[in-house]
């Protein structure tokens, strides 16, 4: 067990190493100039455009610039922003909290709607009530977000008034204020992720409960709640787990759009801005702690199996 | 408070509005945060750096130049220097400071800073974009405390228009040893100075010490604090100003949409100014077929500036010529009396057939920060097919745009082009043909002596004359298409008292606006 | 924006009717997809042609669905927006099922360092923020329809890589297969006819999933203006590009949001069900 995670956390710089080359030699690639962003429509001087780029070393080979960036980054600085003179460090680190309490809220809120409308849908006896279930997730995995986010918009903060738009309070000083000011953009993308874990949910307890096992305990005159309790959802839970990691994952990542509608000052947007006005260094935080940030919630998702399952071992 | 709208329907329901309470003459109240809605993210703070219009929608309430623009009028008047004169021979500029203004650290504005920020600007380490603009300054001397004289290489009539706004605001001397970076921290001379600041919210709170009073002798400004929040979708961002978490909503993303969602909404006020900048078909000179000027003829011909105005702007705007119509001192010509502006479809064919072209095609690249840009261009491609073109459109991301732009890689494209008061500044730089920003490369040599003749001139009358030239030869030869001068739009809550939209789109009258209670 | 089905394993599709979802999903794609060939004969306008004394039109006899901002017609372009949105999704989901399975067999089929590398860079892959990444892809490559479906095809190669590989593992295992190879089979001929037989059905389900998944990430695309060229139609460009008129007419968004609603369901219900067929235990024995 403990030499696994000693693995698979030794594979983590391995994989940042990689992501971070695919960054730098996909930036060769990207049309357009930073330094001409920052001088702007302007200022058309080849001179000052060429002191631009020797100033950010932008003047060097992309191996050279990936090496001396390299450099810094083993040494704990992730340098800083072409276009807003900021240190990465200190951009990523004010908008990491954005994203993690609304990947949190809207996780959570999957979650708590998803487990038990899965459960009971794969476990009513009614064909019609699973059948309209079914189709309320399908029109849950149905909506473009931008959509959903505008209407949400337009009903509860702007006439009904009972949700605040563009507060977005630290959730651990302001809990209550946090879960009012997060609650529309996490509800936004909580929609599509509570479909997903609850088809998922449905489709696994319906696997299980034709086993042979539920049978027998079924048999041995265990009440049918007993029965979902004790023998269906929990082996049902490795695949669901799987998904809620796999979902966790991209949360944490940032969502560009919902950011973007609800003008959450998180990763995505950050990162956006990255590619918009060309900002590798940016960039590069953006995906390093997003990768990280995804890299880990699986490692975590693979220790929870052992857990789950007995079977699983780690040797 | 009077604005000087075009008045269609709409905008006389808008005036109703904008006036609930004038007649009862609401006093001023000091306090109280006013926050702003823009959509767009704020990158730089150094006002002889930033170029994107968010930074500026900050610093004009941080800097200040020598002179400024009335918002209402446009006309030039006295700021940081209370006075000045210029020699006859347009050559030599001198400057008397006000003695009560100060910076933000409590040091008092004198003509060394003045000189400082001057050196700054050319200085070519500052990399600033205002420096093409000051390169006619041979030298600024400080004659006393608070004169300043500028002597000049040759005259250059828009001179004294440059020195208003932040993008030359005068900074104290040790400008960078002082504040560290620039980009993200300042120190001017305006009503606030920065508290907080970062790419999508700003903070500023009042500088106390400020110098302007209003006419009853209150110092200004009133509110003790305002506040950037960057809302980057256009529907969230009027959703804002609706739902009351922003007092007020203006720039990019504030367009005819918004007066029109937004106008009669108990509650909100919808202000509109005719804008200086307009919207253009830039074309490539040396790219065929714009090298022929019959095939640009017939593209100024196939072109309907007024159905244009119509559906993108649903009529908030008007056909622009040259120069814009707000401009009343500078004669601008009626686009219906310019050659090739009345749409004929038919000459535009007949022109295209001499040419010895069949099927003109190309693409047209609208620029991506702009919303109405690719409205524009689905409009034009429209228009265009219907006269003999074979248009497609190109969208592209920003970054990528500037690059082509900047290396004229593109056959045509459709932008903004930001205006000026001075015909000189809004029209020498993108035709001339060494000007700054002549990406279409095109080059004429009696349209290089009129604007050479409009700059060195310092007779105003003289000066009308060249540009009335000008602008016929500009519609003949057609460098490029300038298609609407539309209006811009700002609504504000109707507690936000006092703000006046200009057509300069300049921020300073929030240092004169009051929160009601 | 990527979604999993449950994978299923490698037994046999033991087929004894098909269920309802299929049928049901099946028809609606098949009117779906009829209505998108067709579109050029069935569209009553030209999808370009804008007619600017009825911009914003309510849906009239002339206009069955109103029009939009520029005074098009919407109905046209819905149903020429079905071709494009489709096209990218199968385009795109064909482009990530093939070289997804392809990695994911090879990988499987191989084993030992060959499996580590390919399956680690997919692990790269699958790590990288999937917007960013298909954003960067569109700067590169410039906005258009085909970079839509690269860069929505690039971002779904890792799930199907590692829906190949599993079965391909258990397969790869099994005494036939050694047999097979003992007596001089091919590689080719082995992952033929063992191993592609044994992986179709969970490639298949997963396809039914992104299809869907595929529209919805086109309209997010558009959304930032980097889906499909104007002026031409798709699904979702219809949404982003009508969204921010919706006060003034919702027209223009709402059907474009319902056709899109539409196929979505289509796939999903084809997913689901084909799932079923497969894997009998999904089939809810009810009392």
């Amino acid at each position: 067990m403990r030499s696994y995670l000693a693995e698979r956390l030794w594979q983590l710089p391995a994989v940042l190493l990689v992501v971070s080359g695919l960054v730098f030699s996909v930036m060769h690639l990207v049309p357009g100039d930073p330094a001409q962003l920052l001088l702007g429509f302007e200022n058309t001087d080849p001179v000052q455009l060429e002191r631009v780029r020797r100033d950010f070393g932008l003047d060097r080979p992309v191996l050279v610039q990936y090496g001396r960036w390299l450099g810094r980054v083993v040494q704990g600085d992730l340098g800083v922003s072409v276009r807003t003179g900021r240190a990465v460090a200190e951009i990523v680190s004010e908008a990491f909290p954005y994203t993690v309490t609304l990947a949190g809220y809207a996780l959570a809120l999957a979650v708590i709607v998803a487990l038990p409308l899965g459960v009971w849908a794969g476990t009513t006896r009614s064909r019609g009530a699973d059948a309209v279930v079914q189709a309320v997730f399908l029109i849950g995995l149905s909506v473009p977000a931008f959509w959903v986010g505008s209407l949400l918009i337009l009903v509860f903060s702007v006439e009904l008034r009972w949700f605040p738009l563009l507060t977005y309070p630290h959730p651990w000083r302001d809990p209550l204020g946090a879960l009012r000011g997060f609650l529309l953009p996490a509800v936004t993308l909580a929609i599509p992720n509570a479909a997903a874990i609850a088809r998922m949910v449905r489709a696994s307890v319906l696997a299980v409960r034709g086993e042979e096992y539920v049978r027998v305990a079924r048999a041995k005159g265990l009440s049918e709640g007993a029965v979902i309790r004790r023998h269906v959802v929990r082996n049902a839970l490795v695949p669901i787990v799987t998904l809620i990691g796999i979902v966790a994952g991209y949360l944490l990542g940032g969502s560009v759009v919902v950011e973007q509608v609800f003008a959450v000052p998180g990763l995505g947007r950050a990162g956006l801005q990255a590619i918009v006005q060309r900002d590798y260094p940016l960039l590069q935080g953006v995906v390093l702690i997003t990768t990280a940030a995804f890299v880990l919630v699986n490692l975590v998702v693979d220790l929870l199996y052992a857990l789950l399952d007995p079977r699983i071992r780690y040797a | 408070m009077r604005k000087r709208s075009i008045l269609t329907a709409l905008s006389v329901a808008l005036v109703a509005v904008a006036f609930p309470s004038g007649a009862q003459g609401l006093r001023p109240q000091p306090g109280g945060t006013i926050r702003v809605g823009i959509t767009q993210e704020i990158l730089n703070l150094d006002p002889h750096v930033a170029t994107a219009f968010s930074s500026f929608q900050v610093l004009d309430l941080v800097y200040e130049g020598l002179l400024r623009l009335d918002p209402r009028t446009l006309r030039l008047e006295p700021n940081l220097a209370e006075s000045w004169s210029v020699s006859a021979d347009g050559l030599t500029y001198v400057f008397r400071l006000r003695r009560d203004a100060t910076f933000h650290d409590g040091s008092q504005v004198d003509a060394t800073d003045v000189k400082y920020t001057f050196d700054r600007i050319l200085e070519p380490a500052t990399r600033s974009p205002q420096a093409s603009f000051l390169e006619p300054v041979r030298e600024v001397a400080v004659v006393d405390p608070f004169t300043v004289r500028i002597t000049l290489k040759r005259p250059y009539a828009p001179f004294l228009a440059l020195l208003a706004g932040a993008g030359r605001g005068i900074v104290p001397v040790n400008f960078e040893d002082k504040v560290g970076d620039p980009r993200t921290r300042t120190l001017g001379s305006g009503p606030y100075r920065l508290d907080r600041f970062s790419t999508s919210a700003v903070r500023l709170v009042k500088h106390d010490r400020y110098w302007r009073r209003d006419g009853a002798g209150v110092r200004l400004p009133y509110a003790d604090a305002v506040e950037y929040r960057v809302i980057p979708d256009p529907a969230t961002l009027r959703a804002a100003v609706r739902a009351g978490e922003v007092e007020l909503i203006v720039g990019f993303g504030v367009d005819v949409t918004a007066a029109r969602t937004l106008a009669g909404v108990q509650g909100l006020r919808v202000q509109s100014a005719p804008d200086l900048a307009y919207s253009l078909l830039g074309i490539n000179h040396e790219r065929p077929p714009f090298n022929d000027i019959r095939i640009r003829q017939a593209l100024s011909l196939a072109v309907d500036r007024g159905a244009l105005a119509q559906v993108v702007y649903s009529g908030r705007a008007v056909p622009a010529g040259p120069i814009p119509p707000t401009l009343e001192a500078w004669q601008p010509v009626a686009p219906g009396r310019l050659p090739y502006y009345t749409p004929d479809r038919a000459r535009a064919r007949q022109l295209i057939q001499q040419a010895g072209q069949g099927r003109v095609s190309f693409r047209i690249l609208p620029i991506p920060t702009v919303p109405e840009a690719v409205q524009m261009a689905q409009v034009l491609r429209e228009q265009l097919n219907a006269a003999g073109f074979a248009v497609e459109i190109e969208q592209t991301d920003f970054a990528t745009f500037l690059a082509r732009w900047r290396g004229s890689q593109f056959d045509a494209f459709v932008s903004l082009n930001g205006g000026f008061v001075d015909p000189d500044l809004h029209l020498y730089r993108h035709v001339h043909s060494s000007g700054s920003t002549n990406v279409f490369k095109f080059k004429d040599a009696a349209v290089d002596a009129l604007l050479e003749r409009g700059r060195t001139t310092t007779d105003l009358g003289q000066r009308v004359r060249v540009y009335r030239d000008l602008q016929v030869q500009l519609a003949e030869k057609v460098p490029f298409l300038f298609l609407n001068y539309a209006d811009v739009f700002a609504v504000s809550r109707t507690s936000l008292q006092g703000f006046v939209l200009s057509s300069t789109r300049t921020m300073t009258p929030v240092a004169e606006s009051w929160l009601a209670p | 924006m990527r979604s999993w089905t449950p994978g299923s394993g490698t037994r046999e599709p033991r087929v004894r009717r098909w269920p309802g979802k299929v049928v049901v999903g099946g028809s609606v794609l098949a009117l779906v997809a009829g209505l998108a060939l067709g579109a050029e004969v069935l569209a009553p306008h030209p999808v370009t042609r804008m007619d600017p004394e009825a911009r914003l039109a309510v849906p009239s006899l002339r206009h069955p669905l109103g029009t939009d901002f520029f005074g098009r017609d919407v109905l046209s372009r819905v149903l020429v927006g079905y071709r494009t949105s489709l096209a990218i999704a199968f385009l795109a989901v064909g482009f990530a099922a093939g070289v997804g399975t392809a990695v994911g067999v090879a990988a499987g089929y191989s084993g030992g360092r060959t499996d580590a590398l390919l399956m680690r860079s997919m692990d790269v892959l699958f790590a990288f923020p999937v917007f960013l990444l298909a954003i960067t892809i569109v700067v590169i490559l410039g906005v258009g329809t085909a970079t839509a479906i690269l860069a929505i095809g690039i971002v779904y190669v890792p799930i199907f890589a590692r829906i190949a590989r599993g079965p391909t593992l258990v397969v790869n295992a099994q005494q036939y297969v050694e047999a097979a190879r003992s007596l001089g089979a091919s590689s080719w001929h082995i992952v033929r006819r063992h191993v592609l037989p044994n992986i179709a059905t969970p490639v298949l389900v997963q396809a039914s999933t992104n299809l869907a998944t595929a529209i919805l990430f086109e309209s997010a695309l558009s959304f930032l203006g980097l889906g499909v060229q104007p002026p031409y139609p798709s699904l979702g460009m219809m949404v982003s590009e009508g969204r921010p008129y919706v006060e003034l007419s919702p027209w223009p968004v709402v059907f474009p949001g319902l056709a899109i609603a539409v196929v979505v369901l289509g796939f999903n219900l084809l997913g689901d069900g084909l799932q079923e067929l497969l894997d009998p235990r999904l089939r809810a024995q009810r009392a």
